[in-house]
């Protein structure tokens, strides 16, 4: 996991666990309130599809996991960017506001025990989904058949909601789990400044 | 992981991968049926009873799984719980420690790679399912564009058939059921033959 994370050029350190703590609820606050947003504007019909693009944004420069480029390095060992085989890797103008330097090989190999870590972590995330997945497909049953006792019509919007807020936690959950709960590290700012 | 597996007091060795690769097919098999049970059952009782169709077949997986997987809680399949480690905390013993008491350490003690394996299935079950939740937000949202639809539209009339509703029943029946096994399944699948206990 790297140390440091550059945001339009300025650096901020998350050695800390306290930091990366704040980062996980910062985005999670950020995505409650634009999730909140695109239900008053159109209940998730057209912008639910910018949500989910916007989890691909948040991964490539923030956290990291499915993409190289943010705090967690790539799960995937498989995961090889063509622009590992250039040496100096090129760096796009979009990429320098994210990285102090662009990221090389070492930067997105994982240990043994970032590898470990990262299962965990999947293993949390399998569950929560797992449960989302039970109350979406309930909703969406509900939303067809009505409730069994002649309770009131339920509206597909919550079946929509709910599978919106899953996708989105698919591709983000893990990544959050590690930095939540990876401890305090040494700082590697010295090196990637060097 | 368990080398045998007893049902109905026939004892089935299972030490070779081969073996429990046919023993995963089996298990897809029967929940095959369950599902095909579902959509006979629900096509002629067309009423909210087919809810609880959906919950026997739910049900019915969690037993298979139990039976012949393990994994989730049940101490009877081929795989230990894989919180077996917490289980053993809760009766007051410390993981890993040698007062545990053989069969308690036989039917709950995850050791190190155990432990390993078991993240590592729900790592690979991640990769598949955590894309596969698309699928009922891709079914919700077909739900909309239909209900602006004129009513002579082929989608139209075919989203509001019976048939339609029943498929998205099964097809989402049968999503949580392949939740419910896939992390055992891929270890059973995956582990390599190993000597005889």
């Amino acid at each position: 996991m790297r140390s440091d994370l550059v945001i339009f050029g300025s650096h901020i350190n998350l050695a800390r666990r306290s930091r990366r703590r704040w980062l996980v609820l910062l985005l999670l606050l950020f995505t409650v309130v634009l999730v909140a947003v695109s239900w008053k504007f159109d209940r998730w019909r057209g912008t639910g599809g910018f949500l989910c693009f916007l989890t691909v944004v948040m991964n490539r420069y923030l956290l990291g996991g499915l993409q190289a480029g943010g705090l967690v390095k790539p799960f995937s060992k498989s995961y090889r960017p063509i622009w590992l085989s250039s040496d100096p890797p090129p760096q796009s103008r979009i990429d320098r506001w994210f990285w102090s330097r662009a990221p090389s090989a070492k930067d997105i190999e994982s240990d043994e025990r970032e590898d470990f870590e990262r299962d965990r972590a999947h293993r949390i995330s399998y569950r929560v989904l797992w449960i989302l997945m039970g109350i979406v497909c309930f909703l969406i049953y509900l939303t067809r058949e009505g409730t069994p006792f002649g309770g009131a019509q339920f509206s597909i919007d919550w079946a929509l909601g709910v599978a919106l807020v899953g996708v989105m936690l698919s591709a983000t959950l893990p990544q959050a789990i590690l930095l939540w709960t990876e401890p305090d590290m040494e700082d590697e700012n010295c090196e990637v400044e060097k | 992981m368990r080398t045998g597996l007893s049902l109905l007091g026939i004892r089935f060795e299972m030490d070779r991968r081969l073996h429990r690769r046919w023993l995963v097919v089996t298990a897809y098999v029967l929940i095959g049926i369950l599902i095909a049970g579902e959509w006979l059952v629900a096509q002629r009782w067309p009423s909210w009873i087919s809810l609880y169709v959906i919950f026997i077949v739910l049900f019915g997986t969690n037993f298979i799984n139990d039976y012949l997987g393990g994994g989730r809680g049940s101490t009877q399949g081929l795989i230990k719980p894989f919180d077996g480690n917490e289980t053993l905390r809760k009766f007051g013993y410390n993981v890993p420690s040698q007062d545990i008491p053989k069969y308690l350490k036989g039917k709950y003690m995850n050791d190190e790679w155990d432990l390993h394996r078991r993240n590592d299935a729900h790592w690979r079950a991640y990769r598949w399912l955590g894309l596969m939740i698309a699928l009922p937000w891709a079914v919700a949202g077909m739900e909309l564009p239909t209900a602006d639809m004129p009513k002579s539209h082929w989608f139209s009339r075919y989203a509001s058939s019976y048939e339609y509703h029943l498929l998205i029943c099964c097809l989402l029946t049968a999503l949580l059921c392949v939740y419910i096994t896939l992390p055992q399944a891929i270890l059973l699948w995956t582990e390599p033959d190993m000597e005889e206990q």
